[in-house]
């Protein structure tokens, strides 16, 4: 298979896996053609000002392969969040492995669980309506890129109010091939009832090799819905992962994410909630760290469409060597968001020099009975706290390790449920002994 | 009800601008339009050097080839650089050389103002160098200055008398081509302050240039260039009005200051241009460049602006701390009512060891306006031990209008500390209530809570301006609620 550029193996992709549905093909037509006019976004771009994707364009990629192999799970097993009791989806470059899942997963009673091919062969329209109206395929080219090439991935759908009891967890595996990057464009479409519940979990992880993983999930959240929203991105030191998030929430709803960064060497996470009816609510929390070799960028948009609504987001990074953080966050509060309750803050504990983060916290603010603010906060660890562990006989590294975990733990500590809690820890553990 | 009528009342008032009022002196105009003949006639007319005159040039040149600036949350329509005369001048024969000498209708225009020049000398020890469109008329107390060293004249003044020092340091903080607003002025500038205060020397009086914009259709381009010497210090108050019209009006002001070891700048601004119409007709436009070099170690400035007029303001008041233990301040309050347009903040470039800033900005949007808060806070890799603080609060009265913050933060330093806090919220119902029920009627009450929440920011004024400043906070907002 020869190399080729972002936009040829789409076309491929696109060639390789006809739509049967008109309107399904259009838009892929639509997303192709947004990005071809767009290109790769420069810094010019105020959204890409701190991330630079241009080097993309010199790299050659390969559509991903499907692959039989059933190894990948194991070496991805070490790098996934371990929640025990959630039941299990693999995908494997953007495709179900229904070998590898757990067959529980697929048969829960209100839950839906389908691949993306199937769900457009049942019921076309539906898939249509779910990739959401707000989709703005101009503002973000990769969002375009992955419409474009619109055909792996996953759709479920939680009937209104059932309460999903076991957690769901996607296992995101990219495989990459020798010789060229290979390209993972996967699709996540979740829709949950009316009054309904369910507990997400994602990890994405990979092997080693070149790969570009481009995914997009859309969210929709119907009246007095909640979803748990738990990602891991930790994938290996090549990997290149470009996430975005389209969440629409409606009245008295709840989205209430999390997303732990460790791994990849490009880490990007885009974004973009609207609270669209009164009462909907939104918390985005995260934590990430990134050492030499690694950039995350964390941008996101709220919009608070509708009066009453809440959002809260907590983010934390940890930079290490030549390791580089970003964090662009706009909440934008319109006219009718009267009542409007919205926060940010940004924290970010600098270990070394070299390392770099980017800070851009944005409001625009057209409604004027509001309480919004943002924070945000940059420093090294505490010399005094390092002093008071060391003359408590620790060593340097330790004293160290157990301040930079109190730091994360802080962020962590807002996930309400215990055993992803705990999960989180682990893996932040996990990443503080690796650097030690 | 009597809250009710007096509010009508003042609305009605405010439809004339206090200030709106043109002073008829016969004043020479170069010809409409921009190119390199108009410069140099400028040049000429000043009686400038050759190598300001290449300056110019060069700046001009390199103006041809910039597009203007597209990125701030701003919006007028396309301006048409042809269309403005670039040079007006008083027509006065001799340069005059007292009071005396000044045409009295220039005087009287300065006294409607609330700027008796006369009773300036006898006043609190201000020195002003008025500045009427772009020719200096009067510097007062200019002996005294001279006698103890201290350099403040006109630009064009100091050009011929101290053309090493102007040589030296002009365009040495923001460079010609920095900007487009910035080139051009460089291009075109006609006037502006001149101040220079030699080692070790306090300067004992508050320095002040007001400002006004009278000739129809030209566009103001001052220069101002401030340097400190070692250990020296100095505080520069620069004030504005305008008389109304309806044609909109650019003005792209250059101000640099350098503060060498030690010294310390203080520099004010009460910039209350005509901002247009309640419908958003005519008014200022504000593109101004602040920029300030702490080159010198232990060197200080310290911007404090209190904006309430232009009907579109894009201003950025900077700090680049060169010096070690460089200090850095912005203290701001911008309002904006009707259908004004503010996009303002500031940037501190940390560069040096232990440097330290601090940002206090107050927003204040009322009626349809928009006003969006633009800072960044950059920490290059020397800047070891660097901290900033920045706070941004911002007030929304009124459900038509927009507040808007948006702040950069870069840091590449591990022990640099930044911090950053931002609120947006509404005058608070309790806090109301309170005045109210305590007798005052709403706009007092307004204006009271509105000062309390610019307070921070007004004290750090000199005290002839904080005055004036919490009055012009309170008429500012006359009309907005009620």
């Amino acid at each position: 298979m020869t190399a080729l550029s972002l936009v040829t193996v789409t076309e491929a992709a696109q060639a390789a896996t006809p739509l049967t549905d008109a309107a399904l093909t259009a838009l892929r037509n639509e997303g192709l053609t947004a990005f071809t006019a767009h290109g790769l976004p420069t810094r010019t771009h105020e959204r890409w000002k701190y991330t630079r994707v241009s080097p993309l364009a010199e790299v050659s990629f390969i559509a991903a392969p499907a692959t039989g192999d059933a190894d990948v799970v194991r070496t991805a097993e070490g790098q996934a969040l371990d929640v025990p009791g959630a039941l299990r989806l693999v995908l494997v470059n953007g495709r179900l492995r229904t070998d590898l899942s757990d067959a529980a997963a697929l048969t829960q009673a209100g839950i839906s669980v389908q691949t993306l091919s199937d769900a457009i062969a049942a019921d076309a329209a539906a898939v249509r309506s779910g990739l959401g109206q707000a989709l703005a395929l101009a503002d973000n080219p990769f969002v375009a890129l992955n419409t474009a090439a619109l055909s792996d991935g996953l759709v479920i759908r939680v009937a209104a109010t059932t309460q999903a009891s076991t957690p769901l967890h996607l296992l995101w595996i990219t495989a990459p091939t020798a010789g060229a990057a290979v390209l993972v464009q996967p699709r996540l479409l979740v829709e949950i009832g009316r009054g309904a519940a369910l507990t997400l979990i994602e990890s994405q992880t990979g092997r080693d090799g070149d790969s570009l993983t481009n995914r997009v999930s859309d969210i929709t959240l119907a009246d007095d819905a909640r979803l748990t929203h738990i990602s891991l991105h930790n994938d290996s030191r090549q990997a290149r992962l470009l996430t975005a998030l389209q969440a629409r929430i409606q009245r008295g709803a709840v989205y209430d994410g999390f997303a732990l960064t460790l791994g990849g060497a490009l880490v990007r996470a885009d974004l973009r909630v609207e609270l669209l009816g009164p009462g909907a609510e939104a918390r985005l929390n995260g934590a990430y760290a990134a050492g030499t070799g690694q950039h995350v960028d964390t941008t996101s948009f709220i919009d608070h469409a509708a009066p009453h609504c809440t959002s809260a987001q907590t983010l934390k990074g940890v930079l290490d060597g030549t390791g580089r953080g970003v964090f662009q966050g706009r909440v934008n509060v319109r006219r009718v968001a009267q009542k409007t309750d919205g926060h940010q803050l940004h924290k970010a504990l600098l270990l070394s020099r070299g390392a770099e983060v980017d800070t851009k916290p944005e409001l625009t603010i057209f409604a004027d009975d509001v309480k919004c603010s943002h924070g945000a906060a940059t420093g090294e660890l505490d010399e005094d706290a390092l002093f008071y562990l060391r003359a408590r006989g620790l060593d340097a590294d330790t004293a160290r390790s157990l301040l930079i975990e109190g730091f994360l733990d802080d962020v962590v500590e807002l996930v309400a449920d215990e055993p992803l809690r705990d999960a989180l820890t682990a893996k932040i553990h996990q990443w503080l002994e690796s650097r030690s | 009800m009597a809250a009710t009528d007096s509010t009508a009342q003042t609305v009605k008032e405010l439809e004339r601008y206090k200030y709106g009022f043109e002073t008829n002196i016969e004043t020479e105009l170069a010809p409409k339009g921009l190119n390199e003949d108009i410069i140099r006639f400028i040049s000429a007319k000043k009686e400038e050097p050759e190598w300001l005159l290449e300056w110019r040039l060069k700046a001009y040149r390199q103006w041809l080839t910039m597009t203007e600036p597209t990125w701030a949350n701003v919006h007028y329509p396309t301006i048409d650089f042809q269309d403005a005369h670039y040079y007006a001048a008083p027509r006065q024969k001799v340069a005059p050389k007292s009071l005396e000498e000044v045409d009295p209708e220039l005087l009287r225009t300065y006294e409607k103002l609330g700027i008796p020049l006369r009773e300036q000398e006898a006043l609190a020890g201000v020195a002003v160098d008025a500045v009427f469109d772009s020719v200096s008329v009067a510097t007062t107390y200019k002996k005294r200055l001279e006698e103890m060293g201290v350099i403040f004249c006109a630009i064009s003044e100091a050009v011929k008398k101290y053309p090493d020092l102007v040589r030296r340091y002009l365009g040495s903080v923001v460079p010609p081509g920095d900007n487009f607003y910035a080139c051009l002025n460089s291009a075109v500038f006609t006037d502006g302050s001149f101040v220079y205060v030699p080692k070790g020397l306090r300067c004992p009086m508050e320095l002040s240039t007001y400002f006004r914009i009278n000739e129809k259709n030209t566009g103001q381009f001052e220069r101002t260039l401030i340097v400190c010497d070692d250990g020296a210090y100095v505080s520069y108050l620069e004030g504005c009005t305008a008389p109304q019209r309806d044609e909109n009006q650019l003005h792209a002001a250059v101000v640099e200051l350098v503060a060498l070891d030690d010294a310390e700048i203080k520099y004010s601004t009460v910039q209350n241009w005509y901002p247009g119409d309640a419908k958003g007709k005519g008014g200022i436009y504000n593109f101004v460049t602040k920029r300030a070099a702490c080159r010198g170690r232990n060197s200080k400035v310290m911007w404090t602006q209190v904006e309430t007029g232009s009907a579109v303001t894009w201003k950025y008041p900077s700090c680049i701390l060169q010096g070690e233990n460089s200090v850095g301040e912005f203290y701001s309050v911008a309002i904006t009512n009707n259908r004004q347009q503010a996009d303002t903040g500031t940037k501190m470039i940390h560069i040096g060891k232990n440097t330290r800033s601090k940002i206090i900005s107050k927003g204040i949007s009322a009626g349809y306006s928009d006003q969006t808060y633009r800072g960044l806070v950059r920490i290059q890799p020397g800047a070891d031990g660097a901290r900033n603080f920045t706070q941004c609060d911002s007030l929304l009265i009124g459900d038509q209008c927009g507040a808007h913050t948006v702040p950069y933060i870069e840091t590449k330093n591990p022990t640099a500390r930044t911090e950053h806090e931002a609120t947006a919220s509404r005058i608070s119902e309790d806090q109301l209530f309170y005045c109210l029920q305590r007798g005052l009627n709403p706009e007092d009450a307004v204006g009271l809570i509105v000062n309390g929440f610019c307070k921070e920011v007004l004290q750090t004024l000199p005290m002839e301006f904080a005055v004036e400043a919490q009055k012009l906070v309170a008429i500012s907002l006359e009309g907005s609620v009620g």
